[in-house]
């Protein structure tokens, strides 16, 4: 949050990108928002698994503070997080502007994937992408398409894919099936499309087929996840 | 930061990202002692759930 000496600083400062839902209020009646248990329980290590919750406690901070929350929307959706693998030590390799010219191709070559196969870019960080499919076979191909299509860069990357109901706010993609994506994706080898059974049962019979990863925790996210490996 | 420092006053010292004049809470537990001045506000670009993707996803 950031803090402005009156409401019309505010306003000034974020007149060009100000979307319609952020909100602006008094600090004191911050301070009540901040009091729930959204904000207290993100310092544990756990928070992830109880989401849900925090969300339905900071839309009741806002409502109690006068603030109109609009329901998100939920979709079924699969999500795919991509991440170059050992991007750090490419980086130290390569110096500032090769790397620069290569992570520019290598983003060209996802969106171009992405595009092709159907799905929406969410958000980048880094060397990394979300994206969504309201697909999940064309989510995997997709994975498959990029990890061949950057190989002869000399850029391995790591792909994981889950399949669930999202909350779409904002135009955003939130909600725990995106936590569970994300986290499946830390656990895929370089080169390697690593999905949830989710997935997995919803492609039956699409010819795509699976290598067994075994069960895993993901961190922040309740029970035990089969994963596995596919192949194209 | 006020579950960081329970039972404890905290001043936070800052400056209006519009203007550059200075802004001062300080807050004690889940009560707010002082603002100066007393119009400040603050901004957050929400939903929440914009913050909480980045944050998972890229964590």
């Amino acid at each position: 949050m950031n803090l402005f000496r009156s409401e019309e600083h505010a306003r000034r400062w974020s007149l060009y990108y100000r979307a319609d839902d952020d909100y602006i209020m008094p600090v004191s009646d911050w301070a009540t928002v901040f009091t729930a248990s959204l904000f207290k329980n993100r310092l544990d290590e756990d928070y992830l698994s109880h989401a849900d919750a925090y969300v339905r406690d900071y839309r009741q901070a806002l409502k109690a503070m006068g603030k109109t929350v609009p329901p998100p929307d939920r979709i079924l959706s699969t999500v795919l997080f991509t991440d170059i693998v050992d991007s750090t030590g490419l980086l130290s390799a390569m110096g500032d502007k090769a790397w620069s010219q290569l992570l520019d191709r290598h983003n060209e070559i996802v969106r171009s994937e992405i595009e092709r196969w159907r799905g929406q870019e969410v958000s980048t960080a880094g060397d990394s992408f979300f994206a969504t499919f309201d697909g999940s076979a064309r989510a995997v191909q997709a994975a498959h398409s990029m990890i061949e299509a950057l190989g002869p860069l000399g850029i391995e990357i790591r792909t994981g894919l889950h399949t669930g109901e999202i909350e779409i706010v904002d135009g955003k993609a939130a909600g725990t099936a995106v936590h569970i994506g994300a986290r499946i994706s830390t656990l895929a080898g370089p080169g390697e499309v690593l999905v949830s059974r989710t997935v997995k049962e919803t492609i039956t019979g699409s010819g795509i087929t699976f290598e067994d990863r075994g069960t895993h925790h993901l961190k922040g996210i309740p029970g035990e996840w089969q994963l596995y490996a596919t192949v194209p | 930061m006020r579950w960081l420092f329970p039972d404890r006053e905290i001043t936070v010292e800052t400056r209006c990202l519009d203007c550059g004049e200075p802004i001062r809470v300080r807050t004690r537990n889940d009560e707010i002692i002082e603002v100066n001045p007393e119009s400040a506000v603050g901004y957050q670009p929400s939903p929440f759930a914009r913050s909480r993707t980045g944050s998972a996803a890229f964590n």
